[in-house]
């Protein structure tokens, strides 16, 4: 597909639809066992890690594809889409394919060692592979794995292997069945007992080739007592079709280990007619195995054409912590269904939930989220704040909380608001000299303050921008 | 809808109570499609959304044969000093319903007091009007179809502009052994006020008992609706409460469950005229092995609408509470306030609480709110009452006392606040 042209006013809403004319080496579209086994044999897998495919692949044939989520969309051919697509000069195991350097260059990630970020080494995800990882040499000094997870496979196999699918079970649901079966590549990352990690970790995916989904795999565990902050970064070129992203992210914390995951979600989100875009049918799941352990998820979700995922924490170890900070913005005819879960098994184990929803044009945003208290989770305590912004009359702003407690020490507190941008505010604003755009724009940024001050510093700045240009022209 | 009308002929799976052949024709027809309407459903299932909560096999549809409510006279032994509170008392039990027009209102013209079929014949538009009202985002389901099928029972309408100085009650007696359906229709017209009281009560013993109230409020009318459930163990019960309010009408509407081993209960209110307000309470005490499973429905359709509900639930023992909430507001219905609160206490180890508030927002010039909490009793005011020498057992009771007063405070009757009071003061008290 060609490039449109630079004046286009899509290119203007998103820079990143740009497309990368390299050669991809591609499987046949369609998913059976025998793809499957292409796909393992490709990367050179060994056989427990096929089966593992195998057994995900039966499970999700057993399966139906959820329809409860309030997202609306035509029946995705499953065997329409190519599982596999990578770009040729990395087959051939060269160095980075300077086409795809400049992509990332022009995405804002540059991978050449003299320039790349400041503080973060990031994991490069180019369609169903990652092309490459900076700053190795730094990590390896501490002892961190960090690599793409093909690598991690055959570096750490019995990592892999111990954690691979222990919080996300391959049969988990449909879209991880899926995941499971037909995952490419993704990051993986291991911090040793003790370390805190230097550096911020991150990982960038970036659809490329038409036709394909792209399901990646994430798996982080911090061993005891470490600290690891983590971000995600993701785009996709603009296109008519849809396509499928369906990745499964595992988190485990040991005792008294923080992992900090953040994301910022730019996948294409569509036309103004809601011709294109990504489907965003994510599972990801914290494991708060150890005492004392924290898992805070931060989540800034702007594109997509339906983003459909619930990052959650399963809290086991005692005084163990779960966070979740979440703004999803939608536009146009955008569709959210996210949220998240709080599962409180161990004792004295604490959740925050801080939800910022805003929907704008003809866009349906729902929070939809869940907090379980366990028998044993004696004096669990959950604080959850879910509002809503509503930028004009034909958008939706749904909110579905759940709450149970099977614990009487447990104490609970759920509020949800839902409003539109205060006139008194607007009028304050406009009576000292700012004009109504800003206005809007300073009001909506200090709706989501809460959330985007969890953000590394670099990510928050951006995540403003980004919500600035996304408002533009939303506001009628 | 008319579809339906037309197929009447095919045989109901859902077996219609004797006595129903008599009826204006077009209430048979009514009755028939619900009937149809409820075999074409599924059966519910322990995994369905809407059941996953509730144990399914404490509400049987076919274990137990039907009653039909027919008119019967009012017996002496019925009266109960509470009647003196009210100028209408209806009685619903196995036997029938009986009106007592104790302060002589139904002679004045002013209210009506009929059976369902009387109704169907002198006011066809408004019972049609009053049966078919649901509220769209929680379609009707296959207990409430089968409800409305076998459904009997009486019918008010209150006339332009009138006000009475007491209201109605409808003390309700559930039969054991039987599939139990009464039906109230309230017809409040416009500018005109409207207080009723249900007290429902229970024989001991198995049954379903499922409880159908459809109300419209017109312009500027005001409709105030107190239910007491005070009865503990007695059939399953269901109730299935809803209405509509045109402009500046106000509903006041407050629900006191305290007993019942499986209650299912469904309480909705739509403001669809401009300027319209909705109030709801509620209150539930549970203990031993009950199950409660409450829902509530705000919807907005109109601008300038207002809505508040506070609903609160104690368990104890090994009791379940269920409360699933709903503000939904429709395209169009802007400059609306719309609240609601779910508050609970969980008593001691083994009670359990789940609580689902939700909002379904299409409108932008709003503000909805929706609240949770769940916690046990405070211990700073625990300690603070027993640091003045109260012994905890009183002072626990004083603090559940203290967490409900915001509701039975509701009530418009005094009478019927010490009523609540009494009962929950002993179901706090009563060992478990």
């Amino acid at each position: 597909m060609p490039e449109l042209p630079s004046d286009n006013k899509l290119i203007r809403d998103y820079a990143h639809g740009f497309v990368t004319p390299v050669e991809e080496e591609v499987v046949p579209p369609g998913l059976n066992e025998d793809i499957i086994r292409l796909i393992s044999r490709k990367k050179e897998e060994p056989d427990w890690l096929l089966e593992f495919r195998l057994r995900a692949f039966r499970a999700w044939q057993r399966k139906t594809e959820p329809r409860w989520a309030l997202v609306t969309y035509p029946p995705i051919d499953y065997q329409a889409i190519r599982y596999y697509a990578a770009p040729r000069s990395l087959s051939a195991g060269q160095a980075v394919d300077p086409e795809i350097a400049r992509t990332f260059e022009r995405l804002g990630i540059p991978l050449d060692e003299r320039r790349r970020l400041e503080g973060v080494a990031v994991d490069a995800v180019f369609d169903s592979v990652s092309v490459a990882t900076t700053h190795q040499k730094i990590l390896e000094e501490h002892g961190i794995v960090f690599c793409s997870f093909s690598e991690a496979v055959r570096r750490v196999p019995d990592l892999v292997r111990q954690y691979l699918g222990s919080v996300v079970p391959p049969g988990d649901n449909f879209f991880a069945a899926l995941n499971s079966a037909v995952f490419s590549d993704g990051s993986f990352c291991y911090i040793p007992a003790g370390v805190r990690c230097p550096l911020e970790l991150s990982t960038y995916f970036r659809i490329n080739a038409a036709g394909t989904g792209q399901f990646e795999r994430t798996l982080l565990i911090a061993d005891r007592d470490s600290h690891v902050s983590y971000l995600e970064g993701c785009t996709a070129p603009i296109r008519d079709e849809n396509q499928l992203h369906a990745a499964v992210v595992e988190l485990v914390a040991l005792e008294g280990a923080t992992i900090k995951y953040s994301t910022v979600q730019n996948w294409y989100p569509g036309d103004e007619q809601g011709r294109g875009g990504i489907y965003n049918f994510v599972t990801k799941r914290g494991d708060c195995r150890g005492a004392r352990s924290r898992i805070s998820w931060t989540q800034v979700e702007v594109g997509s054409a339906i983003t459909w995922k619930y990052p959650s924490c399963l809290l086991r170890g005692d005084d163990s912590v779960g966070e979740f900070y979440s703004v999803a913005f939608t536009n146009r005819k955008m569709q959210a269904d996210t949220g998240t879960k709080m599962i409180h098994v161990g004792r004295r184990t604490r959740s925050t939930i801080v939800s910022k929803g805003i929907s704008a044009g003809e866009s349906v945003n729902t929070y939809r989220g869940l907090v379980q208290i366990h028998p044993a989770a004696e004096r669990a305590r959950n604080h959850s704040q879910c509002d809503s912004l509503l930028i004009g009359d034909r958008c939706t702003a749904n909110t579905f909380p759940v709450v149970e407690s099977d614990n009487p020490t447990a104490v609970l507190e759920h509020e949800a608001t839902t409003s539109r941008i205060s006139e008194d505010q607007l009028f304050y604003l406009q009576s000292r000299g700012v004009d109504p755009e800003t206005a809007r724009s300073l009001i909506v940024n200090g709706f989501c303050r809460e959330v985007f001050k969890q953000l590394p510093m670099e990510f928050a700045v951006e995540a403003v921008k980004l919500l600035e240009i996304k408002m533009e022209g939303s506001i009628g | 809808m008319s579809k339906a009308w037309n197929t009447v002929s095919e045989a109901p799976a859902i077996p219609l109570p004797p006595g129903t052949a008599n009826e204006p024709p077009a209430l048979s027809a009514r009755r028939s499609e619900a009937a149809r309407r409820a075999a074409d459903l599924p059966p519910p299932a322990p995994h369905d959304e809407e059941w996953r909560r509730t144990d399914p096999a404490r509400f049987p549809l076919d274990a137990w044969p039907p009653v039909h409510l027919e008119p019967r006279p009012p017996r002496p032994a019925d009266a109960d000093p509470l009647d003196e509170f009210f100028d209408v008392v209806i009685e619903m039990d196995g036997s029938g319903w009986s009106v007592r027009d104790r302060g002589g209102v139904t002679q004045s013209g002013r209210i009506a007091v009929l059976s369902l079929a009387e109704a169907a014949e002198r006011h066809p538009d408004a019972v049609e009007t009053l049966w078919t009202l649901e509220p769209a985002v929680r379609p009707r389901d296959r207990h409430e179809w089968a409800a409305m099928a076998a459904a009997a029972g009486v019918f008010i309408r209150v006339e332009p502009g009138a006000e009475f100085a007491r209201g109605v009650l409808v003390r309700v007696r559930q039969p054991a052994g039987r599939w139990f359906c009464p039906l109230t229709m309230l017809d409040v017209s416009e500018r005109s006020t409207l207080h009723v009281v249900s007290a429902i009560l229970s024989e001991p013993g198995d049954g379903l008992a499922a409880e159908t109230v459809r109300y419209r409020v017109g312009a500027g009318g005001r409709l105030r609706l107190a239910r007491l459930q005070l009865c503990a163990g007695g059939p399953s019960q269901m109730e299935f409460v809803h209405g509509r309010l045109s402009e500046d009408a106000q509903l006041d509407a407050v629900s006191v469950h305290l007993g019942g081993a499986a209650v299912r209960s469904r309480v909705g209110a739509e403001a669809a005229g401009r300027g319209a307000g909705v109030r709801i309470g509620g209150l539930l005490l549970a203990a031993g092995t009950e199950q409660a499973d409450q829902q509530t429905v705000q919807i907005h359709s109109a601008p300038d609408t207002t809505s508040d509900l506070l609903f609160k639930a104690a368990v104890r023992d090994r009791a379940r509470s269920v409360y699933r909430g709903l503000i939904a507001a429709h395209r169009g219905a802007v400059r609306i306030a719309a609240y609601q609160k779910n508050q609970n206490l969980i008593l001691n180890e083994g009670a359990r609480v789940d609580s689902l508030p939700g909002l379904r927002i299409d409108a932008d010039d709003l503000t909805c709110t929706h609240g949770a909490t769940i916690g046990s009793l405070d211990p700073d005011e625990l300690f603070y009452l027993r640091s003045r020498g109260l012994p905890e057992s009183v002072a626990r009771r004083l603090i559940l006392e203290g967490f409900f007063e915001e509701i039975v405070s509701r009530l418009a009757m005094p009478a019927l606040r010490d009523v609540v009071r009494r009962h929950l003061a002993e179901r706090m008290d009563a060992p478990a």
